[in-house]
């Protein structure tokens, strides 16, 4: 399926684009793997995600396991649609940008 | 304080959105030769289990099914990453591939020893299944690994895929105990039949339903 070229705010900025770059890559990924993945803190990862599920984009489902919490998030639909709109962007600024060179 | 869009570089984020995509595929592909060859091995077990009597093939077929959704938890688990053989764009045909190649080795096996032949077929059918989930794990690798690097569609219908295999193995063995034994074959072809045509209908009402949208 193609997507539709759109830049999306949301997704911009490098550290939610990357959180989405791993989620559209996977059904589910863990807090702890997405934190090391792209290499933040805590407290980062956690306003990240908290715009990225305001935008309905990710969804987070907290599961017990070995006596503790653990996050589990996954890229919503919507999110899906938006990222690979967004991607499809970049991809079409990037040619342009070449082109202009 | 400068405004970070005025140093935007669109080459810059599609790098980063590679390299974050490249490092997830490395992070997966450290000790995945453990995990696939227990996998290929429970999918030999599988197999070879359909050489039991009644009732003993049903009981490997289940115990190896659990064991391989433990191995699967576990390796999610340890990973932190779920992903489902179906989802990848690509990647998913060749679980679909895998797992056809499965259920007729595992029909095969069944049908044979149901009509008198010996149960030894057991060892050759299982090491076959066995090597053929090994090379298609591997595959499947590979192939998600392509899929890393350039497939950015949205969204994907793994869910509605796996509800129509599910719906095409039940309606199968629902058949082949309605109808005779003799026709256990035709009855499990004409399962397999209404599943596909099932899938295909899904697809395109899917395919429609999104253009409905589009407009």
């Amino acid at each position: 399926m193609i997507s539709v070229p759109q830049f999306d705010p949301v997704i911009h900025a490098p550290g939610r684009l990357q959180i989405c770059a791993l989620l559209s890559a996977t059904d589910k990924a863990e807090f702890a793997m997405i934190r090391d993945a792209i290499r933040v803190s805590d407290s980062v990862l956690s306003k990240h995600l908290k715009l990225l599920e305001d935008a309905d984009y990710v969804r987070a489902t907290k599961v017990a396991a070995g006596g503790r919490l653990r996050t589990w998030l996954t890229l919503t639909n919507e999110g899906k649609r938006a990222f690979a709109g967004h991607v499809a962007e970049l991809n079409r600024l990037a040619t342009l940008v070449r082109a202009a060179e | 304080m400068s405004d970070p869009s005025d140093t935007f570089n669109p080459t810059q984020a599609l790098d980063a959105v590679h390299s974050t995509r490249a490092d997830l595929a490395s992070r997966l592909d450290e000790g995945s030769w453990r995990y696939d060859l227990i996998y290929s091995g429970l999918a030999g077990v599988i197999v070879g289990g359909q050489a039991l009597p009644m009732g003993w093939n049903a009981l490997a077929s289940v115990v190896g099914a659990g064991a391989l959704g433990l191995l699967a938890r576990d390796w999610a688990r340890r990973k932190g990453v779920w992903v489902c053989g179906v989802t990848p764009r690509r990647a998913r045909w060749v679980s679909v591939g895998l797992g056809l190649a499965i259920g007729a080795l595992c029909a095969a096996v069944f049908f044979m020893t149901y009509n008198g032949g010996s149960r030894w077929i057991a060892l050759p059918a299982g090491l076959a299944a066995a090597v053929a989930a090994l090379i298609g794990s591997r595959l499947w690798r590979q192939v998600y690994r392509r899929d890393l690097q350039d497939d950015f569609a949205a969204p994907r219908m793994s869910m509605g895929l796996l509800f129509l295999m599910g719906l095409a193995a039940m309606v199968g063995s629902g058949l082949s105990h309605l109808l005779n034994t003799e026709e256990m074959v035709t009855a499990w072809l004409l399962g397999v039949g209404i599943g596909m045509t099932g899938m295909a209908a899904f697809m395109m009402a899917r395919r429609r339903f999104r253009q409905g949208f589009a407009r």
